[in-house]
Parts: structure tokens; C-alpha cells; sequence
């Protein structure tokens, strides 16, 4: 059996008699970039405040490389946090920071000296040891919460949302730059955020959780490609949902009555009599000219152009379908000659490997 | 003293009247004049004339240097004021950081008690320390019924008594002063340096106490203004053997009613405050100016 | 090591605790034994030091001290607002200055002022101004600055955009002052009130010259019976004294709410 580096064990927590995270299991392999990613309130801070040991688990077990942690208080945890908000010790210069927890085990000057260098080079801020936190731009300062975590060379880093006070441009530059730090440490990262195109980019699974439980966990390729729920479908991505009201199973696919419609879609999922919905991602909505037949499988549905919102890179069309059913479309914007017009009819062409069917 | 900033609020509407501003502020400013500015002004003249003649003279001011008593009054006041705001600061201190960090419902209660005794008012306290402290009070009463001591120990009508009933009057203050402070600092960096292995102390020894430093010296001089300046608990608990500035004042206006002397002393008090007030606004403003010396580096 | 930290940290909490009541609990427990000797731990209780309450020797003073704390929390209140609407609603030219001005008697100590008062009287020959009206314009000295403040920072504090949209909806500054600011500041103008009762009800430096015989002050009144005497009357005196600005804090508090500035208004 693997040893995990960190591994949630019905893991529980309550405030005031409210459950906020009930019933979690979380295992969590050496080296792996794992972010848990859900709205706010859906209990993702309180489960890494419990890794940390800044919370008691209510029922459960929290193990570290196998090892339970329930009695130990978080500074003999060997864990790094980088918090929202930094956290740096205004009073003492950069240098100071990144030392401080190798000074807390004792170790000898010399040698934090070294560590502190090699730990600023790692996220590229060689030279400011002297500086002082408030001398430091918000995208520096979080480079140094981050080297200041990774310094005692941890067994795990936790994040806890750190790029959420960085401008856009920024926060995507250091995505990048985390996912090659963590793969030059060789170190686990368990990273939680609100941000889906965060979590996507940068981890190796994602574990979406909902209501204090995990609703979904996998590759991100996967969870969007596949979601389970209706929750994932919407949190992770923009999707169409489209509710089911009967589903008849076939020989290789599965044919799906859309609800409140007469519309029927053929979807390649595996499925029994019971789906209750279906989703469909709209960058995977084909539009159709009158020439282009499209595969003989493929869905076709007639609508008429609603709403036209340019987003830049994509032209997003509101296409109604069918009294009180309208999808989402999303078209390339270097494809213009094939943006169709506002109330024309446009003829709709979906694969049915694009209709996944989820379990609520 | 902390500065507030009194400038109104940029969005107040309206140009400013000028007029009715100034005869709405005549009232406060004629109280002032007369019952604050003209007094002050009258003491410090009458300190540089005697009292009988009205002849200027400053024998009064050359008095104060060298009768010895006077200088030991100051002494002792500065002693004693010393000594009770360093009680009050380790005294609040724990106690201020409850207030600023738990969230647990005693906490409403806890700073009710810390705060409570003002109400009571100083004379009521100081009486108070007068039962426990004096020869037959609670404290020797019980020490000798217990057969621990043969004879009541001077507890009282000395520098002991004072400062401990002057600590308990400021110690309020100075427990809202440091609660203030200490709540203003980051609870997140109290976790952060626990996450990188920082026992207890090491967490107060290396970010708390550095970071309240501020928030110390503010209530070291609140502390001593309000202790230098106290008559009534001095005069109580220091009775004819310890005397400080306040009474000594106070026995040259009403006593011997000296006072082109009286005057000397009183303005010796206020000197003395003022350099302390001074000393902390050169502090405060060197804080300030260090910050933003290091701000200037920013991106 | 933790826990020998945490341990010693209540410890050190507990002590502070008790030290801050145990004068108060001592002055209670006094004023209800028995025996003028003021020893502790009365075995037996009795209320009859609060008998003497009554006693001129003590309502004299008392009621003397209630009418100059109700007359100085008056015209501070006043004045304090006035100054306080000049400076900073009006914003009148060189507001800083003259806010430091108004705000100065702060940083003199009360035994300064008060001699400074009593040398100014005897000077220009008004002693006879001595025992009410001198207390009186003295503790509005002391209360003014305070009162002050608190008006002022109240107003400091008022969203002007509320005064704006009264005034968008047609109101003269009149009904503007009367409706909108005037409530809204009240919370912090009731507790500097307040504050100004407590003060001048309680004051001693600055009253101690002040007073004369017939004419003196209940705290006055006190520390010159306790220079000679111990007696256990003095507790009840002092007891009632306490007991009399709580309840004077709970009215206002009923009628103003000045809680809200505690728990909502104050930084």
C-alpha cells in the first residue's frame, strides 16, 4: 500500500452543531499538484486549516506520510502554508522571513544563510534578502510567502488561495511559475481555490468539492470533459444543463427526451433509464450551413439567434431551440464570416460524445 | 494624545459659512480665554513675582533649585511614575492580548471587569487600598492573625502604597491602550510563524512583542502622564511621608500659601509632561516616517 | 513548554483580575461589617453605615455635586457640539489650529489648572466667585475638550452623502442639521455627556482648590474625612457613590444608546 503524503480519513468538522465538512476521504500521493477547488462555504479552507492543524478534525483522522496528526499542534506538523494575504513579518527584512522557520529548528547561521539564498533564487528574487515586505509589490511579496514556505523544505506545501489578491495578468504568469516550482521541488502541493481555469491549469487532479463533501475528483481534462453532477458541470466551465425527462437506453448510445420539448439527443455515455440530466459544453455546439451534413450521428438542432455577446476570442449566440429552451454557443471570433446574425435561424449540429449525462 | 483627524470629511456639502461658524465657536473660545487661557497665563506670571510685594523677581525659580526639597519631590514624582507605568504595561499586557485575540463570550465580561473600576471612581479605589494596606488593615490583619509576622509591615504612606494605587487606577487605560494596539496587528502572522515551527514563546518573543512595541510605549506614556499628574491617591496613600508634585502644590496654594512658589512647582509639572508628550510624538513620528522610507521602494 | 505557557498565561490573567477587584470587593464588604475598625471578613453583616447616607454631612455635598456635574454636562454638551459643528460641518479657515487650540487644556494636568484658577480668582479679586461657580466653570474647562472630541469625531465620521441626498431632496440646512445630523451624531454627543457628569461628578484636582466650607464636593468631602479617619461609613459612602453614576450611565444609555457607539462607532 502506497504511503500517501497526506491522507483525510472520514474526515469531519462542525461549528456550533452546522456541519461544514462531513464524511471527507482524501488520499493525496508524494509529489502530486492537487487543488481543491469549490465555491465559497463548500468547506475547502476548513479542510486545509485541518491539514494545517489550525483546526481539530470533529470525527476522522488526518495523516502526514502515514502518520495521524490529530494530537500534534501545527508548528511540529512540518507542513508550509502561503496565506491569502502573505502573512509577512512586517518587522523583519525579507531575508529574515525566509530564514525564520529554519531559525526555529535551530538550525546554524551559516547554513540559513545558504537556504535562504537558494530558496530566493527558486522563485526567482536573488538580491532582496535585505528588503523589507512593505518596500515589495504585491506579485514579490507572494514570492516570498512562497519561499519562505518551501525554505525548511517541507514535506508539503498548502496554499491557500494566494493569487486571489494578484491582477489578472499577473495571477496567470504565476500559475506558470508555480507548476515549475513544484515540479523542480519535486514537492506535494495541495492548492485551494475558487478558480476553476487556476485549478485546470496547474493541477495534476482536482478535487471539487461541494457542501463540505467532494463531489467530484480527477484529472481536470477529465472532470470537464466528464462531470458527474450538475454542480461540477456549472462550477467547472460554462455548460448547458438540460433537464431529462425520459432516457431510453440503445445498443451503443442513449437517447435522451429533453424536458418541457420534443427534442431527443443521442449521447455516447453509458447510461440506464434513470438520467435526470444531461450537459453540453458550448465551444463543442457546431454550427451548421445548409451544405455541411455533418457525421450521420450527430445531433441537429433548428434555433433562432437571441443574443450576441462578443467576448473577445469567442463570439458567445444565445440560440433558442425550442420554447423556453435556449443553448449556449460559442463560436472562434477568427471564424467571423461564420457568425450568423441576430434573428436568423441557424441549424445547431452536436456530437453525442459532447452530451454528458450527469447524475443529478 | 492621540491626533484625530478633524478635517471634515471631504464630501460635506455646501460652501463653508464662515460667519455663523465663528460666532457658533465664540462660547466655547470665550470659556477658554477666560477660565483657561488667562489663569495659565496669570500662574506663569506669578511664578516670576513674590508673593507678597508683586515685585518681579525670580527667587522663586531659584528656590526651586536649590531648597532640595523641590527637586526631590520631582525626583520622586518621575520615580514613581516610572514605576507605575511599567506596572501597568506588564500588568495589561496579558490581559490586553485576551482582549484583542479570544473570541470566546467571556470576553465581554473580562474587559466589563478591566474597565469597571473607573466608574468607581478614584476615590472609592484608593480607600479601598487603604483597608488592605494599611497597618491594621486586611493584609497585616491577616499576616499577623496567621502568626506569620510579629509586627504590621509598612505597607502603607510610602512609595509602595502609591504606586500600587496609582497602578490600579491607570491600569484601564492601559489595558485599552495595548488592546488596541495588539488587535491591530495580523492574527495571520501568529499562524504563519507556528507554521514554519515556532513554539509558543517563540511566537510571542519573535512577532508579537516586537510588533506591540508601539502599542508599549503608548501605554507606558499614558501611563505616566496620567500618574505624575494624580493628586488624590497620592495624597491618600502617600500621606505626609511620601509626597509628590501634586501634593506639594497643593500644600503651597492651601498651607502656606506661597504662590509665586506654588507656581514654580506647578510649572515644573506641566514642563515635565510635556517633555514626556513630546518625546512621544517624536517617537510616533519617527515610526511613521520609517515606514514610509521603506514603502518608497515599491513598485 | 506549551502548556506551561498557557498555563502561566491564565494565571497571569487571574491575577490581574483579582487585583483589579479586589479594592472594590473590600470597599463593599467594609461598608456592610459591623466593627469601626475596618478589618476584613466581617463574620457578621449589617446595613447600618448606609443609615448615615442621610446625614447632611454627607447629601450637602452630594446633591451639591449632582447639581454641578448636571450644569457642567449642560453647557459642555453645548459648547462641545457647537465648537465641534464650527470646525468640522462648517469647516471654518485654520479648523487645525483652532481645533488644537480647543483641544490644549488637554495635556495640562488638572492640578496645574486648578491652581492656575484659584491664583487668577484670588489676583483679580473675585474670590468670592470660589465654592459653586468657580467648580463649575472649572469642570467646564476639563469636560469641554472631551466633549469635544467626541462631537467632533462623531461628526468626522458622518457620511456626507447622507447630508447630500437630504439636500438633493429639497431640505434647508435648518431641517438638514435637525433631521440627519443632529441624530446621527447623538450616540457620540450622549457618551461625551455622559463622560462629562462622570468627570465633574468625580473630580478631585481640580476641585480641591476650589471648594470652601458649606460649599464642597462629595469626593471632596470624602478625602477630608478620610485624612483623619478610617471610619467604615466611608465605605458606604463610597459604595452609593459608585452605585449612583452606574445608574446615571444605565439612563443615559436608555436614553441614548451609546452602546452602539461602543460596539458599532468606536475604532
Amino acid at each position: 500500500m502506497n504511503s500517501f503524503d497526506i491522507e483525510l480519513v472520514s474526515v469531519s468538522k462542525s461549528f456550533a452543531g452546522i456541519p461544514v465538512v462531513q464524511d471527507l476521504n482524501l488520499q493525496i500521493p508524494r509529489g502530486e499538484f492537487v487543488s481543491i477547488l469549490g465555491p465559497s462555504g463548500c468547506g475547502k479552507t476548513t479542510t486545509l486549516n485541518m491539514i494545517a492543524g489550525f483546526n481539530t478534525p470533529s470525527a476522522g483522522d488526518v495523516r502526514v506520510r502515514g502518520k495521524s496528526q490529530n494530537r500534534i499542534p501545527p508548528e511540529r506538523r512540518n507542513l508550509g502554508l502561503v496565506f491569502q494575504n502573505y502573512a509577512l513579518f512586517p518587522h523583519m527584512t525579507v531575508a529574515e522571513n525566509v530564514g525564520f522557520g529554519l531559525r526555529m529548528r535551530g538550525t546554524p547561521k551559516a547554513e540559513i544563510g545558504k537556504a535562504v539564498d537558494a530558496a530566493l533564487r527558486s522563485v526567482r528574487l536573488d538580491g532582496f534578502g535585505s528588503r523589507f515586505p512593505k518596500a515589495l509589490s504585491g506579485g514579490q511579496q507572494q514570492r516570498v510567502a512562497l519561499a519562505r514556505a518551501i525554505a525548511p523544505k517541507p514535506s508539503v506545501l498548502l496554499l491557500d488561495e494566494p493569487l486571489s489578491n494578484l491582477d489578472l495578468k499577473l495571477r496567470e504568469a504565476m500559475r506558470i511559475e508555480l507548476k515549475e516550482i513544484q515540479e523542480q521541488l519535486d514537492m506535494t502541493f495541495v492548492y485551494v481555490t475558487h478558480d476553476q481555469e487556476e485549478a485546470m491549469a496547474m493541477s495534476d487532479r482536482i478535487v471539487v468539492m461541494w457542501q463540505g463533501a467532494i463531489a467530484q475528483q480527477g484529472q481536470p481534462g477529465s472532470i470537464y470533459r466528464n462531470p458527474a453532477t450538475r454542480f461540477v458541470a456549472d462550477f467547472v466551465g460554462r455548460s448547458n444543463i438540460l433537464s431529462v425527462r425520459r432516457s431510453i437506453p440503445g445498443p451503443t448510445f442513449l437517447e435522451l427526451c429533453i424536458d418541457g420539448t420534443q427534442i431527443v439527443l443521442r449521447s455516447d455515455c453509458a447510461g440506464n433509464n434513470a438520467v435526470q440530466s444531461c450537459c453540453i459544453r458550448p465551444e463543442s455546439i457546431a454550427l451548421l450551413n445548409g451544405s455541411d451534413s455533418g457525421t450521420g450521428l450527430q445531433n441537429r438542432l433548428d434555433g433562432v439567434v437571441r443574443r450576441i455577446v462578443n467576448l473577445g476570442a469567442h463570439v458567445e449566440l444565445l440560440v433558442e431551440v425550442a420554447t423556453g429552451l435556449s443553448l449556449t454557443v460559442l463560436v472562434p471570433s477568427s471564424r467571423s464570416s461564420l457568425v450568423p446574425e441576430l434573428a436568423s435561424t441557424v441549424t445547431l449540429g452536436i456530437d453525442p460524445q459532447d452530451v454528458q449525462v450527469l447524475s443529478d | 494624545m492621540s491626533t484625530i483627524a478633524l478635517t471634515a470629511p471631504a464630501t460635506m456639502p455646501g460652501a463653508p459659512a464662515r460667519s455663523s461658524g465663528y460666532l457658533v465657536l465664540a462660547p466655547s473660545c470665550l470659556v477658554l480665554t477666560v477660565f483657561f487661557a488667562l489663569p495659565m497665563g496669570t500662574m506663569i506670571g506669578m511664578s516670576f513675582m513674590d508673593a507678597q510685594s508683586l515685585s518681579p523677581t525670580l527667587l522663586n525659580y531659584q528656590r526651586f533649585f536649590s531648597d532640595g526639597l523641590s527637586l526631590a519631590g520631582l525626583f520622586r514624582t518621575a520615580v514613581m511614575s516610572i514605576l507605575v507605568a511599567v506596572c501597568v504595561t506588564v500588568l495589561g499586557y496579558p490581559v490586553a492580548y485576551y482582549l484583542a485575540r479570544s473570541r470566546s463570550r467571556w470576553r465581554a465580561l473580562v474587559f466589563a471587569l478591566a474597565l469597571a473600576p473607573e466608574l468607581a471612581g478614584v476615590v472609592l479605589r484608593t480607600y479601598g487600598w487603604l483597608i488592605i494596606l494599611e497597618d491594621r488593615g486586611f493584609i497585616n490583619d491577616m499576616l499577623i492573625n496567621l502568626g506569620l509576622i510579629a509586627s504590621p509591615l509598612p505597607l502603607s504612606k510610602n512609595l509602595f502604597a502609591v504606586v500600587v494605587g496609582l497602578a490600579h487606577v491607570v491600569l484601564p487605560f492601559g489595558i485599552l491602550s495595548l488592546t488596541t494596539s495588539i488587535q491591530g496587528i495580523d492574527p495571520n502572522l501568529e499562524r504563519a510563524a507556528q507554521m514554519l515551527g515556532a513554539s509558543r514563546l517563540s511566537v510571542v518573543r519573535h512577532i508579537i512583542l516586537p510588533l506591540s512595541v508601539p502599542g508599549i510605549v503608548s501605554s507606558l506614556l499614558i501611563a505616566f502622564t496620567m500618574a505624575a499628574s494624580a493628586y488624590a491617591t497620592p495624597a491618600l496613600l502617600g500621606g505626609a511621608r511620601f509626597k509628590v508634585l501634586a501634593t506639594m502644590i497643593y500644600e503651597q496654594v492651601l498651607f502656606y500659601i506661597d504662590w509665586g512658589f506654588a507656581a514654580v512647582m506647578a510649572i515644573a509639572l506641566l514642563i515635565m509632561m510635556l517633555v514626556i508628550s513630546f518625546l512621544g510624538i517624536r517617537y510616533e513620528a519617527r515610526r511613521s516616517s520609517r515606514r514610509s522610507t521603506r514603502e518608497g521602494g515599491a513598485s | 513548554m506549551n502548556r506551561v505557557l498557557t498555563c502561566l498565561f491564565w494565571l497571569a490573567i487571574a491575577l490581574v483580575l483579582t487585583f483589579i477587584t479586589l479594592p472594590l470587593a473590600v470597599v463593599v464588604a467594609a461598608s456592610l461589617s459591623p466593627s469601626s475598625a475596618v478589618t476584613f471578613l466581617p463574620w457578621e453583616w449589617t446595613t447600618v453605615w448606609y443609615g448615615d447616607l442621610l446625614a447632611d454631612r454627607w447629601l450637602q455635598p452630594f446633591l451639591l455635586s449632582v447639581k454641578i456635574a448636571t450644569v457642567v454636562a449642560g453647557i459642555s454638551g453645548v459648547l462641545g457640539v457647537l465648537a465641534a459643528y464650527a470646525v468640522v460641518y462648517e469647516r471654518i479657515p485654520g479648523s487645525t489650529a483652532i481645533m488644537a487650540g480647543l483641544l490644549s487644556p488637554l495635556s495640562v494636568p488638572q492640578i496645574v489648572k486648578g491652581v492656575a484658577i484659584v491664583l487668577f480668582l484670588s489676583i483679580i479679586g473675585l474670590q468670592g466667585v470660589l465654592g459653586t461657580p468657580a467648580l463649575i466653570a472649572a469642570h467646564v474647562v476639563l469636560a469641554l475638550p472631551f466633549v469635544t472630541r467626541m462631537a467632533a469625531t462623531s461628526l468626522a465620521n458622518f457620511d456626507g452623502n447622507l447630508d447630500r441626498a437630504a439636500q438633493s431632496l429639497g431640505a434647508t440646512k435648518r431641517q438638514r442639521l435637525q433631521h440627519i445630523v443632529l441624530p446621527m451624531i447623538k450616540p457620540g454627543v450622549l457618551s461625551g455627556v455622559t463622560f462629562a457628569f462622570i468627570i465633574s461628578f468625580n473630580n478631585i484636582p481640580l476641585s480641591v482648590f476650589l471648594v470652601r466650607p458649606g460649599d464642597t464636593t462629595l469626593p471632596i468631602a470624602v478625602i477630608n474625612y478620610l485624612e483623619y479617619s478610617l471610619d467604615p461609613v466611608m465605605a458606604a459612602v463610597n459604595v452609593a457613590s459608585m452605585v449612583f453614576i452606574l445608574a446615571v450611565i444605565f439612563l443615559f444609555e436608555k436614553v441614548g444608546g451609546f452602546s452602539a457607539q461602543l460596539h458599532g462607532g468606536s475604532k
